[in-house]
């Protein structure tokens, strides 16, 4: 009898451990209902994940009675995390559709993500821009670039040495409104091309047009920072779309699974865009051509 | 932990991280989701450089145009609109007097006015039609703010109306968004010539609004010396310049589809006038005032279509009184005339552009001009003489296959002063047979018609001690017509030909007929000072342009235009067309802000003529810049050497230079 209940009793656990260890490798994918974006990002993941998928769910963060127990989520969307942070959990996070710009800010806001937290940056690094930039035939000889002023330029991969070898011109700006359209036209005086960057602080559905319209006057071309920018007037930008986003982070995601929880995330990661997009229209208008460097990737 | 501690540690959590939420929302939550929907499919971000928004590609426009950007007007170091006009094949630039430039595309003029030009500013036509004269340093544009010249080389009435006869010039000044700030100019020479700039411009509701004010001083020591009329003795010249000037510009756009510009302007200034101890007319001072208001809108209902809406009203006042001395048959003569002018032009202009569909597109349009002018010594009277004007006008522009496009337009222009209806047409096959290369033939009919002067004049002066003494100068006589030109050209131009070369070649011929000059018939007494449709002129000839970005830090800009000129035997005819015209600019960026430039203008000797020098015009410049900083201040510094070979040039009518060098400093700074 005594066997027995010992028998039935080490069973009882193995069946608790075995089910832990499950629910402890089911990632889930936090996501805001409400943003058609972002629960389109979360969806495309899981369709493309092959034998992964189930091992991925896709929750809304609005629900109140939802909640975390797992090594590893995936948050997709700044506001997704901001109320993802609202809730007590020391899980690893990996966070999508996040620039890299939002990234430095929020990693100024909530210090304890450094350990715990990773990203892959759906923004092209302003280094690959200015790769771009120099691409466009004729070729400009200055190259224009507004940032936030509290923006690291260090972590956008630009050096001083960057800064000197490519005729760079970088302004700071303290992003209240009126001041940005002074800076963007003392910015557009000084250079040949303009490379717009995806910093809410920066730009916005208010000021993004007159930003188009004022480089266009003036026959200066903008590198853009998606397709939806090259389809409203920027010359060209690296254009990540959906499965490039989604297989990135799946891979990401197996790689995380893995990951050590003493060991602090590793660093973020840039998204490899699978094309360049180019408005021909306007690149016909300015008299410019984009022609892809030998060798190189898009 | 007891479950009531755990509850006090969630709701301390949550409140700091509501509020890092709140701080974060602060930032922009509405740009967040802006930035985060343009990487997805959520298109938030309208079209913003639509089709018809956008200019048509230079390789597919039906014309000749050569654009001057405001890049490479600071590279030249031209200080005045007029001086940046070297720059465009085939346009030459003189002066008869300093305060009075003259610029002309191939001729003909008779007296250096830009009278067969048509010149725009912002669409606001600047060519005066009382006199046939465009004020070149009167039309109240600072160089600073100049945002491109585009110049159409050739006719063209279909689209810009009735003076377009050799060719247009259409300055577009900078939108007022992309000048925020201050700035403060000056510039000195050793010439006696020194000016002051200050600008302040400054957006508004979030960009969708802005407005600058600019304030120009200038003071002009003008030439030295002259020639009298007959060439018999060297002069005192006294054509000095102080003018005052400050123009506001509003521009507001509330979306994409709507657009409103306004744009005021006043200038003042005193020109001195007369000569020193030689002729009637001694020293005196000519008052000038210039008004204008422009007002543009603009509607795209679509991405295919536009609407602009145009009203502009402009007057100038030209108050010169003078005592004059005359000695003729013995006897001094004596007597208070003028030469006071005041015109006046009220312009309402409609245009509607859309594109039917991708391969035809059209711009039709409707101007109502009213002319008004008046001066007792030129029309004999002191009433206002008034004219109105009609021009329709339908551009069309079709694509027969993807490379190649036929363009046609036609003009009706209805002259109330003379009440008659001239036609005029362009037509031109564009075609691109690489992506970076354009072949163009055209062929076009234009007019100029007369202006008030030239059908009403009654220009005498009359001088009344001891005695009443008249002296014609001028007479109109009935029967004059619009001038005619037709023109040929066959263009080719292409970028990026070779290691960053751009290039055009034009091959041209123009023959104008009805050319309205003073008479010379000498059977009749006076006859001379009378106006008629007397002269013709052909011009045949070949125009080059390069421009060449060399390295990433040099670029080389020439161009070079041949004319070849025949005309009926009119000295001034003649005396408008120098055979050969070029220019060289060589623009190095040095490193460290600095910046040099080293540019050589030529212009040709004239044909036949008994007046002019029998030397070109020959000019070298040489400029250094640098672009630094005070503090946070940007500061630009420019140091501009000009050199001229000879103190007597065509280009200078009887004006002589004071020296052959000239250095001039100018200082900018923004804040």
């Amino acid at each position: 009898m005594r066997s027995s209940v010992r028998h039935i009793f080490l069973t009882f656990v193995g069946l608790v451990l075995l089910s832990a260890t499950a629910h402890a490798n089911t990632t889930r994918i936090w996501v805001d209902f409400e943003q058609a974006g972002a629960l389109g990002v979360a969806e495309l993941v899981k369709s493309r994940a092959g034998e992964l998928s189930a091992q991925l769910s896709v929750n809304d963060l609005t629900d109140a009675n939802s909640a975390s127990h797992n090594r590893l989520d995936v948050v997709v969307g700044r506001r997704a995390l901001e109320q993802w942070l609202q809730r007590p959990t020391s899980t690893q996070v990996l966070m999508l559709l996040v620039t890299r710009y939002d990234w430095q800010q929020l990693a100024i806001q909530h210090p304890e993500l450094a350990s715990r937290a990773t990203a892959l940056y759906v923004d092209p690094s302003p280094r690959a821009q200015l790769k771009l930039a120099q691409s466009i035939s004729p070729s400009p000889t200055r190259v224009g670039l507004l940032i936030h002023e509290d923006t690291d330029l260090l972590a956008l991969g630009i050096d001083p040495a960057l800064l000197q070898a490519s005729e760079l011109v970088v302004t700071r700006s303290a992003g209240r409104d009126e001041e940005v359209m002074q800076d963007i036209a003392s910015l557009l005086d000084k250079s040949d091309v303009l490379i717009a960057i995806p910093d809410g602080r920066l730009y916005g559905p208010q000021n993004f047009r007159h930003v188009l319209l004022s480089a266009y006057r003036q026959r200066k071309a903008v590198v853009g920072f998606s397709g939806a920018g090259v389809r409203a007037g920027c010359l060209l930008a690296p254009y990540v779309n959906g499965e490039d986003l989604a297989d990135a982070a799946i891979r990401r995601i197996r790689q995380l699974q893995q990951w050590p929880v003493s060991r602090p995330m590793p660093p973020s990661q840039d998204i490899q865009p699978s094309e360049i997009r180019v408005n021909e229209d306007v690149a016909k208008t300015l008299g410019l051509q984009w022609q892809k460097p030998e060798g190189a990737q898009p | 932990m007891k479950p009531s501690t755990t509850c006090s540690l969630f709701v301390v959590f949550a409140t700091l991280a509501n509020s890092a939420h709140g701080a974060s929302a602060s930032t922009g939550d509405h740009n967040a989701a802006f930035i985060e929907e343009v990487f997805t499919d959520n298109f938030s971000l309208p079209v913003v450089l639509t089709p018809s928004r956008m200019a048509t590609p230079i390789q597919e426009s039906p014309s000749a145009v050569t654009v001057i950007d405001r890049e490479l007007i600071r590279a030249s170091g031209a200080q005045s609109v007029v001086e940046a006009l070297r720059l465009v094949p085939g346009l030459s630039v003189f002066y008869e007097d300093d305060w009075k430039a003259g610029v002309r595309y191939h001729g003909p003029s008779d007296n250096g006015s830009a009278r067969h030009l048509q010149v725009l500013v912002d669409g606001r036509s600047v060519y005066q039609p009382g006199y046939a004269q465009v004020y070149w340093d009167w039309m109240g544009v600072d160089l600073s703010e100049v945002e491109r010249i585009e110049v159409v080389r050739g006719p063209s009435n279909a689209t810009h109306g009735v003076n377009a006869f050799s060719g247009t010039i259409h300055i577009f000044t900078r939108h007022a968004l992309d000048t925020l700030g201050s700035k403060v100019s000056v510039l000195t020479s050793d010439q006696n010539t020194s000016s002051l700039h200050l600008q302040h411009g400054t957006s508004f509701s979030n960009g969708d609004g802005a407005w600058r004010i600019d304030v120009d001083l200038e003071n002009k020591d003008g030439f030295d010396q002259t020639y009298n009329n007959d060439r018999s003795a060297i002069i005192e010249n006294n054509d000095g310049s102080q003018l005052r000037n400050i123009d506001y510009r509003l521009d507001f756009s509330p979306d994409l589809d709507n657009e409103i510009s306004l744009h005021l302007g006043l200038l003042r200034g005193e020109i001195d006038q007369g000569e020193i101890d030689y002729g009637p007319a001694p020293p005196h001072t000519l008052d000038i005032e210039s008004r204008y208001l422009n007002i543009h809108l603009l509607h795209r209902p679509n991405d295919e279509s536009s609407w602009k809406l145009r009203f502009s009203h402009q007057e100038m006042d030209q108050e010169n009184p003078w005592f004059a001395t005359y000695s003729t048959g013995g006897m001094t003569l004596t007597g208070n005339l003028n030469d006071d002018r005041f015109e006046k032009m009220t312009e309402l202009s409609g245009q509607y552009e859309n594109r039917w569909s991708p391969h035809f597109r059209t711009i039709t349009g409707l101007d109502l001009r009213r002319d008004q002018v008046r001066g007792e010594t030129w029309f004999g009277h002191n009433d206002w003489i008034s004219s109105w004007r009609k021009h329709a006008f339908v551009n069309t522009e079709y694509q027969l296959r993807e490379d190649t496009q036929l363009h046609f337009g036609i003009a009706a222009d209805h002259v109330g002063h003379l009440q008659r209806t001239d036609w005029t047409h362009n037509l031109a096959l564009t075609h691109s047979p690489a992506a970076n290369q354009g072949l163009r033939a055209s062929w076009g009919r234009a007019v100029r018609v007369p202006d008030l002067y030239e059908t009403k004049a009654d220009w005498s002066y009359t001088l009344t001690s001891p005695s009443i003494y008249r002296d014609q100068y001028g007479l109109a006589t009935a029967g004059i017509v619009p001038e005619k030109i037709e023109s040929f050209d066959l263009g080719w131009n292409a970028r990026r030909l070779w290691n960053q070369l751009d290039t055009e070649v034009r091959l041209f011929s123009d023959h104008a007929t009805q050319l309205i000059e003073t008479s010379t018939d000498t059977s009749v007494p006076d006859s001379y000072k009378t106006y008629i449709n007397q002269d013709w002129s052909r011009f045949r000839g070949y125009e080059l342009m390069l421009d060449w970005q060399a390295t990433a830090n040099t670029r080389v800009r020439g161009n070079y235009s041949h004319i070849s000129h025949l005309s009926s035997n009119n000295e001034s005819l003649i005396e408008s067309t120098p055979r050969d015209i070029g220019s060289l600019l060589a623009i190095h960026k040095l490193g460290q802000g600095y910046e040099a430039s080293v540019a050589f203008h030529y212009l040709g000797t004239f044909d036949g003529t008994q007046y002019l020098p029998e030397h070109p015009y020959r000019r070298y410049d040489l400029r250094l810049s640098k672009r630094t900083k005070i503090g946070n201040t940007p500061l630009e510094w420019t140091l501009l050497w000009q050199h001229q070979r000879d103190l007597t040039t065509p280009e200078n009518g009887n004006n002589i230079s004071d020296d052959h060098s000239r250095l001039t400093g100018v200082l900018e700074l923004k804040f």
